[in-house]
C-alpha cells in the first residue's frame, strides 16, 4: 500500500509494520482479547504501529489517513479493559515517545506533561519535589496520562481528591481535521467561556482528536496519614453508614468495603471488612476526622481490627496478575470486572438484583463485589467474576448483567470507558445524547479517521 | 560447582511446571523498568515482546529488571537462557587471592580495583568467574556467607551476599564527601540499605541514578557508578572515586 511507504520513508524506524510488532499491538487489557489470544483464537492485526514524536507529526499523519483512506487509533498505555485501544484494520498511534514535563508550576500548583507520560513517571517526579496529583488507577504502573483522561479514569483516592476530571485543567489536541490547538489560551481555575470543551474529550477514547499535552492540578503530599480497617456485619449498612460520614463533610480518601464473598477471599474474613485511609494536612483536623470516624463506625457495629488488612492491600493493590495465576488459571476458568455506579436510593436494589443475576448465571463460579469510590450522592460497586472459559458465556454475562444494572438505576460504566465492550448499551443509557454525539463526531471527523472500531 | 540464582532457579520451575507465562496476562506492570522499551517504547523491545517471540530475545539486556518489578517475580532472564540454548553449566573457579577475616569477592577481571579496596577495608580478596546470565544449579562457595562481600552487582545478585555499599559504614564513616551516584540493575532491590549505609559513613547523596541500565549506555559522567564495568563508557566508578579519595585523605581510612 503506498501510504505504507509514504510512512516508511517518514518516519523511519519509528514506523513499523512488522508481524511481530503487529502481534504485539493488536489488543489492549480487555479481558476478552486477552482470553482469545490465550486460547490462540484468530485476531484481527493493526496495520502498523507509529511513535509520534510531536503534534505537528500527528497532525501531518492525520491529513495522510484522509488522503490515502486509512484509520488511526492512538494508543496510550494499553492497560484499558474495553478494547478502546485496538487497532484493527488502523495504524496506531504510539502516544508513550510524547512524554515530556513541561512545567511545573509551584506557585498556581500546576504540571504541564505531554500525554504520553506515565502517571508513575510524573508521580514520582512530584513526590520528589513533594507534590502529588494522587490519581492511582490499579493500572497506576502501566497507564499514561492521556489514555486515563481519554477513558474517564478514576483513582484509588477518589473519594477525597475526585477522578481525572477534576484535575485536567486545560489540554492540547490534534483533530481529525488536523488543526493544533490548546483549548483555552490561559490556565484558570474555573471559567463559564462557553462549554466546557476539555469534557469533550474526557472519556471520548480518541474519537473527537488526540490529546498531546494537559496541564494538570497538583497538591503537595499530605502530611498526616492514617491507615485503618473495620469489620462490619452488613455490607450495604456499612455503605450508608459512608454517606452519613461525607454528609457531615469527612471525606476520608480512600474507603473501600468488600461484601462477605470477597472478604473470604481477600482477607479471609467472614465478614464485611471496609479499609479508610484517611489524609489530613492539619495536625488538629486530622486527629477530629479521626475520633469522628472512629465513633460513627462503633454506633453501626463496625468492629476496628486495626491496619493490618490496609497494609496488605496497600501491597498488591497495583497487582493484576497475583491472584489471576493462584487462584483462576489453575481451574481453567477466565475473569472480568464490572463497575458501575448508583444514587443511595438505588444503592441497595442494584448491589441485590446484580449479584443475584450474575449467581444465577450457568458457568459463573464466583462473583465478588466492593465499593470503592464513595461521593455525597451515591457510590461505586465494583463486581469481579470468575467464570468457564468461553466467549458465549462472556458476552451472555454482559448483557445480562448491564440490563440489569440500567434496570437499576446504574451506569454501564464508572470508570473503565466504552469502548468496543459496551457500545452496544450506550444508547440505552445516553438516549438521545448518544445522536448528539454521533453527530458531533460527524461534523469533525466525518470520514472517521480517528478510531476504526470506535463507537461514533 | 557453579554460581547460583537460588530463589530464581525456584520461580523459573515452578512457572515451567504450570507452564504459565505470567507476561502474557499481565497488563505490564514492569514495562517502565525495562530499559530497551523505555528507550524505544516499542513492545517488541520489551518484556512483553521477550516471552512471545524469539527473534526479539537477542535484544534483552537480562538486567533483571522486570523480574524485581514483576508481582511473581517471573525470571524472565533465565526463560531466555532457554530460549538461547545456551544455558550451559559454568563451572566456577575461585581464588583467594589474599587471606582476611572477611573476602571481597568479585570476578577476576576486577582484581586491581578489589586489591585497592580490600586494602582499604583490611580484608581479603577472593576472584571467582562470574557468569551470572548462563547459571542453572544452586552452588555456593565454600565459605560462610557472613564473611563474603561482593566487590561487583553479579557477585552479591548471584551469591547474595551484601555488596560492600551495604557495609561500608561498618568499615569507614565521617568521609564527608557529596556524589551523585548511579545504582546498577542488580542492586536495585537493596537501594535503601546501600544508601542508610553510604549515609551512615559520611557521603551525602547528591542525586541517585536508578533508572539507567549501563548494559544499553551510560553518559552521565558526572554520576558515579557501583558497577565497576562503567569504565567502558569513560565514567568513573564509585569504588575508584573513592580508593581515589582514600587515597588523597589518608586520615579517613582508619578513623573507626
Amino acid at each position: 500500500m503506498e501510504f505504507m511507504k509514504i510512512l516508511s520513508s517518514l518516519y523511519r524506524d519509528r514506523f513499523s509494520a512488522d508481524e511481530n510488532v503487529l502481534r504485539l499491538y493488536w489488543r489492549d487489557y480487555w479481558p476478552l482479547a486477552v482470553l482469545k489470544e490465550i486460547q490462540n483464537k484468530p485476531y484481527n492485526k493493526p496495520l502498523g504501529v507509529l511513535w509520534p514524536e510531536s503534534p505537528e507529526e500527528i497532525s501531518d499523519i492525520l491529513k495522510l489517513a484522509k488522503k490515502y483512506g486509512f484509520k488511526i487509533v492512538p494508543y496510550a498505555g494499553g492497560s484499558g479493559v474495553s478494547g478502546a485501544a485496538m487497532g484493527e484494520d488502523s495504524l496506531v498511534l504510539d502516544m508513550r515517545r510524547m512524554n515530556r514535563i513541561l512545567s511545573l508550576n509551584e506557585d498556581d500548583l500546576t504540571v504541564t506533561v505531554e500525554s504520553g507520560i506515565y502517571v508513575k513517571e510524573l508521580e514520582e517526579f512530584l513526590n520528589r519535589r513533594g507534590y502529588t496529583l494522587r490519581h492511582f488507577p490499579q493500572s497506576y504502573p502501566e497507564a499514561v496520562i492521556g489514555g486515563l483522561i481519554s477513558t474517564f479514569s478514576t483513582g484509588q483516592y477518589s473519594t477525597k481528591y475526585g477522578g481525572i476530571e477534576d484535575i485536567v485543567l486545560n489540554l492540547e489536541v490534534v483533530t481529525p481535521y488536523s488543526a493544533i490547538t490548546w483549548l483555552r489560551k490561559n490556565t484558570v481555575p474555573r471559567s463559564a467561556a462557553g462549554p466546557d470543551l476539555k469534557k469533550l474529550f474526557i472519556g471520548a477514547e480518541g474519537q473527537f482528536g488526540i490529546i498531546t499535552k494537559a496541564v494538570l492540578k497538583i497538591r503537595p503530599l499530605p502530611n498526616y496519614i492514617w491507615k485503618n480497617a473495620f469489620s462490619c456485619d452488613d455490607f450495604l449498612k456499612a455503605n450508608y453508614m459512608v454517606k452519613k460520614l461525607l454528609i457531615k463533610n469527612i471525606f476520608p480518601a480512600i474507603i473501600r468495603i468488600y461484601d462477605r464473598e470477597d472478604s473470604l477471599i481477600r482477607f479471609s474474613e467472614d465478614s464485611n471488612i471496609m479499609l479508610m485511609v484517611v489524609e489530613e494536612y492539619d495536625e488538629d483536623i486530622f486527629n477530629i476526622v479521626i475520633e469522628k470516624i472512629k465513633a460513627y463506625l462503633s454506633k453501626e457495629n463496625c468492629v476496628d481490627t486495626g491496619s493490618k488488612y490496609v497494609d496488605k492491600w496497600f501491597e498488591k493493590r497495583f497487582d493484576a496478575i497475583s491472584e489471576l495465576i493462584k487462584y483462576i488459571l489453575p481451574m481453567n476458568l477466565w475473569f472480568d470486572t464490572i463497575e458501575t455506579a448508583a444514587t443511595w436510593g438505588n444503592l441497595s436494589k442494584l448491589y441485590n438484583n446484580v449479584k443475584t443475576s450474575l449467581t444465577n448465571l450457568d458457568g459463573v463460579l464466583s462473583v465478588l463485589a466492593h465499593s470503592s469510590h464513595f461521593y455525597l450522592n451515591g457510590v461505586c460497586i465494583y463486581f469481579t467474576m470468575a467464570f468457564k472459559q468461553d466467549e458465549d458465556l462472556y458476552w451472555s454475562i454482559w448483557d445480562k448483567t448491564l440490563k440489569e444494572i440500567l434496570k437499576n438505576g446504574g451506569t454501564i460504566t464508572h470508570h473503565h470507558g466504552v469502548g468496543r465492550l459496551k457500545y452496544k448499551w450506550l444508547p440505552k443509557e445516553i438516549l438521545g445524547g448518544f445522536l448528539l454525539l454521533k453527530r458531533i463526531k460527524n461534523a469533525v471527523d466525518k470520514d472517521k479517521v480517528i478510531g476504526s472500531g470506535s463507537w461514533l | 560447582m557453579t554460581l547460583n540464582t537460588r530463589s530464581y532457579t525456584y520461580y523459573l520451575k515452578h512457572f515451567k511446571e504450570s507452564k504459565l507465562i505470567p507476561c502474557i496476562y499481565c497488563p505490564g506492570i514492569c514495562l517502565t523498568a525495562c530499559p530497551t522499551f523505555l528507550s524505544s517504547k516499542n513492545l517488541l523491545l520489551s518484556p512483553f515482546g521477550y516471552v512471545r517471540l524469539k527473534e526479539a530475545i537477542p535484544n534483552c539486556l537480562q538486567c533483571w529488571r522486570c523480574t524485581f518489578n514483576c508481582p511473581v517475580e517471573y525470571p524472565l532472564p533465565l526463560l531466555i537462557e532457554e530460549y538461547k540454548e545456551k544455558g550451559k553449566i559454568t563451572p566456577i573457579s575461585y581464588k583467594v587471592i589474599s587471606e582476611g577475616e572477611k573476602y571481597l569477592v568479585g570476578d577476576v577481571s576486577y582484581i586491581k580495583q578489589m586489591a585497592s579496596l580490600a586494602r582499604i577495608l583490611n580484608i581479603g580478596v577472593i576472584s571467582v568467574n562470574e557468569m551470572y546470565s548462563l547459571v542453572k544449579e544452586e552452588t555456593v562457595l565454600p565459605f560462610n556467607k557472613d564473611n563474603l562481600i561482593a566487590f561487583s552487582p553479579e557477585a552479591a545478585f548471584l551469591l547474595n551476599i551484601s555488596h560492600y555499599s551495604e557495609v561500608l559504614s561498618s568499615y569507614l564513616k565521617d568521609l564527608n564527601f557529596s556524589i551523585k551516584l548511579h545504582i546498577p540493575c542488580l542492586l536495585l532491590p537493596r537501594v535503601n540499605t546501600i544508601i542508610k549505609s553510604l549515609s551512615e559513613s559520611g557521603i551525602n547523596i547528591i542525586d541517585i541514578d536508578y533508572k539507567t541500565c549501563i548494559k544499553l549506555d551510560y553518559k552521565k559522567s558526572e554520576y558515579y557508578s557501583l558497577c565497576p564495568k562503567v569504565w567502558k563508557y569513560n565514567n568513573m566508578s564509585f569504588d575508584q572515586y573513592l580508593i581515589n579519595f582514600l587515597n588523597k585523605n589518608i586520615d579517613k581510612r582508619h578513623n573507626l
